[in-house]
């Protein structure tokens, strides 16, 4: 399923006099099998534009599709077909261990299979939910039957994310997936994303503040400011240019530091992670 | 996350309202709720209407920012329009409509438009104190009021405290159920179809996590007030003193102007009710 | 002067089974900027609570400039010396406009009218906020609304400011807005301590203690904190991104030490350039 989104415009408070422009004549294309970022700072639209791509948010002006979805359509059949779009589009706010609610972990997780599976029997119930609790990294057996807020932080992210790939979405969306967790959390956390993009879901996009984490893990970005996108391409096309990224309000990738400033004396050339970045400096020493 | 929540929210401008004392504010509220109800026809209404008015320009918020605040209850008064455009009755009545139980007559439709009338008037009145008083001088004015009863023990202060905690976490709570709602429905709740049973039970999804984060940030709220030497003692000074200054007298006219209008009105002109 | 002296301290809440802090000893001097890192649940937290008298150590002695958090007449004191910023700023204040929330902490102590407007400008002036003054929180970014939750902090003229990780809930702007005004509250001899799991704003404290499973694993500068590669395993940190990216450069056969700052390993590489 690709993501390809034509001008889309969107005012919060539209027609009111604080109406605000959150998203300005958006264009952008997300192919199948990315690990794409979207970045910006807070009140960029970037937000916005991801409650777009499961209907959340509905399309205003401009157009957006997502695989067979035109979601700028408002005809009956559009409306009908939202349950599968958002079946296909997982969504994971920022937070998302807040919006637990059920008695047992195995209750949450079920939640949104029973929303979009109506007539799947319990076999196939169990055998989703173990398969989603497993791939999170937690032991089905022993978490089911527990009471999700006598979980750890961390766990409770877990079984939050769990809730969301077990309805097995092609396209996972992750609002700041790693705010809040400790170092080594975070970490693990992005190991599992990278694992949950190699089995369950095809295409992965994350929102996130944290430039380093973006040059280190994505394979594709696009930089919203003022509600436009700003820049998209690889991390090594977007973050080549450093001034561009100063503008958008946003902290420059340590390694692109580096070479930027480096580069009277020496040309790095890597796709800016730490360590091709690495390799990339000791070739250019090598090779003085 | 920017989103104008409903009814009462504070509207910072510096206005002729907006610099009164609260406790005027809230006085003259109270007289004029009284006076919507004891008016007895549409001409005392109309004197209302004018200070009403006079209130909402003098308040520099937009009219469509007091008229809002309606919407909040238009369920209220739809309903009892409703009720009473078919059950009021009165004698030697001319019958507009009748069709099975339901009847209209020209005394009950008067009638129904005179008492939502009166709801909106409510309304409306009492918007324009929310909307031109911060909730801390409010609850300050409230609590200067109530300061009599502190005599019989009565914990005016906490009380105080504790609705404009309220008041402070409304928006707070507003955009966080927002966003509940919004991250169950991308995991495929429906809140909008099935039978009564279904809505209500659609709805646990979404109240457990609100009562749930309610009670997390109580917690820490009543953390922080400790750690910022909050002891509910005696010491408490209070920075804001309220005083009652020129504009308050000024509106003191005006409040007695339409008193004053709707009594003779109610004298001199007929009364439906 | 000894700020705070922790000694020997260990604390357990009712509900739970392990103790949140054990047998933990530590100082800070004054005016010195001190990190308290570790794992979720490490007990970091339940540090700050400690100091500032919200909780009473079980065993053990807290004391805050000399005074024992478990008298109950120095509490008030204590509180009054050392004011905590906590992590969400939506769930630490009272009111709904800026300079109501402010007026909270001098109305709480006491402070007469006059002083309190004076601590008002001090306060919102240290934080930079003046502008926001009459404005409702709730229409602040989250970097402007935790530096309103510094000012109400400072309108009690604290001598000591915990950051109980005030910094995560914010973007990288808002964390430098907030980390800015800590350090420029640091020249004014404030002694501060933050807790975090950023380990970027680990580098420029003076100390840096490591908490782990309730007890103190480590307690040094930076720069011996960063060397102890099992260490940071152990207590589940990370590098600072700089030095993370000097150990690979050390893998691939170029050896620039371990810089903290990006400045500091820009600064390596230059000279190592230079002399090639």
């Amino acid at each position: 399923m690709d993501v390809v989104a034509r001008e889309l415009t969107y005012h919060y408070n539209k027609g009111a006099k604080f109406a605000v422009l959150a998203l300005d004549d958006v264009s952008l294309n997300i192919a199948e099998g990315e690990f794409f970022g979207v970045i910006g700072h807070t009140g960029s639209g970037k937000s916005t534009f991801i409650q777009h791509l499961n209907a959340l948010i509905p399309v205003e002006k401009g157009s957006l599709i997502v695989g067979s979805y035109d979601l700028s359509k408002r005809d009956k059949k559009t409306k009908k077909s939202l349950p599968e779009v958002r079946k296909k589009v997982g969504m994971v706010f920022q937070y998302p261990e807040y919006q637990l609610f059920a008695e047992t972990v195995y209750d949450d997780v079920a939640f949104g299979i029973k929303n979009f599976y109506k007539s799947a029997d319990k076999s196939i119930i169990d055998q989703k939910v173990r398969k989603a609790i497993e791939t999170v990294g937690l032991n089905y057996d022993e978490i089911k039957g527990k009471s999700p807020f006598t979980l750890s932080g961390g766990q409770k992210r877990r079984v939050a994310i769990a809730g969301v790939i077990a309805v097995e979405p092609e396209i996972l969306v992750l609002d700041e997936p790693c705010a809040g967790l400790d170092p080594q959390g975070k970490t693990k956390l992005w190991k599992l994303l990278h694992d949950i993009h190699k089995t369950t879901a095809k295409t992965v996009i994350i929102v996130s503040h944290d430039m380093n984490d973006v040059a280190e893990q994505c394979s594709k970005a696009a930089m919203f400011d003022n509600g436009k996108i700003v820049a998209v391409g690889t991390p090594k096309e977007l973050f080549s240019n450093v001034k561009l990224i100063e503008n958008a309000g946003l902290e420059v990738p340590v390694t692109c530091y580096l070479t930027d400033e480096l580069k009277e004396l020496v040309d790095i050339d890597s796709d800016f992670k730490t360590s091709s970045f690495a390799k990339a400096f000791a070739d250019a020493v090598k090779n003085r | 996350m920017i989103k104008d929540v409903a009814f009462g929210q504070y509207y910072p401008v510096a206005s002729f309202v907006h610099k009164m004392d609260p406790r005027a504010k809230i006085l003259y509220l109270t007289a004029y709720i009284v006076l919507i109800f004891i008016v007895k026809n549409f001409y005392g209404f109309a004197v209302c209407a004018a200070f009403l008015a006079l209130a909402v320009i003098f308040s520099r918020v937009p009219i469509l920012k007091v008229l809002r605040s309606v919407r909040a209850i238009i369920f209220i008064i739809i309903v009892t329009f409703l009720i009473n455009l078919f059950l009021h009755r009165e004698d030697q009545d001319v019958v507009i409509f009748n069709w099975w139980i339901f009847t209209i007559t020209y005394g009950s439709l008067r009638f129904a438009l005179f008492m939502a009338l009166r709801l909106v008037m409510l309304i409306l009145g009492s918007s324009i104190l929310t909307l031109t008083t911060t909730p801390v001088s409010l609850t300050d004015g409230i609590e200067s009021l109530m300061s009599p009863l502190k005599i019989v023990r009565f914990p005016v202060h906490e009380l105080a405290l504790v609705m404009s905690i309220a008041l402070r976490f409304i928006p707070t709570l507003m955009e966080e159920t927002e966003r509940i709602i919004s991250a169950q429905k991308a995991r495929g709740a429906d809140f909008e179809s099935g039978n009564l049973v279904s809505r209500v039970k659609a709805l646990i999804p979404i109240l457990i996590p609100l009562i749930i984060s309610a009670f997390r940030r109580a917690d820490e709220l009543g953390d922080a007030m400790e750690a910022r030497c909050y002891t509910g003692s005696k010491v408490r000074t209070k920075y804001k003193k309220l005083k009652l200054g020129v504009n308050d007298v000024i509106a003191l006219f005006f409040v007695l102007a339409a008193f004053a209008g709707v009594i003779v009105l109610n004298v001199y002109t007929t009364a439906i009710i | 002067m000894l700020a705070i002296n922790i000694d020997n301290v260990s604390f357990k809440y009712d509900d739970e089974k392990r103790f949140a802090v054990e047998n933990v000893s530590l100082s800070v001097e004054e005016g010195e900027v001190v990190a308290v890192v570790g794992a979720n649940a490490s007990g970091k937290s339940t540090l700050a609570k400690l100091i500032n008298g919200l909780i009473a150590p079980l065993s053990g002695k807290v004391e805050v400039f000399g005074n024992d958090t478990s008298d109950a007449k120095k509490l008030f004191d204590i509180r009054k010396s050392c004011g905590i910023v906590f992590q969400n700023p939506d769930n630490q204040m009272v009111a709904s406009i800026v300079e109501d929330d402010v007026v909270f902490g001098p109305e709480n102590i006491g402070v007469p009218r006059e002083e309190i407007k004076k601590r008002i400008d001090f306060a919102l002036g240290a934080t930079g906020t003046e502008a926001f003054r009459t404005q409702m929180a709730s229409r602040l970014s989250g970097g402007q609304k935790q530096r309103v939750a510094i000012a109400g902090v400072l309108a009690i003229m604290p001598r000591i400011l915990i950051l109980d990780e005030s910094t995560s809930m914010l973007d990288p702007r808002g964390r430098e807005e907030v980390m800015s005004v800590v350090k420029a509250l640091n020249k004014e001899k404030m002694t501060v301590i933050v807790i975090t799991h950023y380990m970027d704003e680990v580098v420029g404290c003076d100390k840096v203690f490591v908490m782990g499973q309730g007890r103190l694993l480590f307690g040094g500068t930076p720069k011996e904190l960063f060397a102890d590669s099992a260490l940071i395993e152990k207590a589940g940190l990370e590098l600072p991104v700089p030095a993370k990216i000097a150990v690979e450069l050390r893998k691939s056969g170029v050896d620039v030490g371990l810089p903290l700052t990006k400045e500091e390993l820009k600064e390596k590489l230059w000279t190592l350039l230079q002399g090639n």
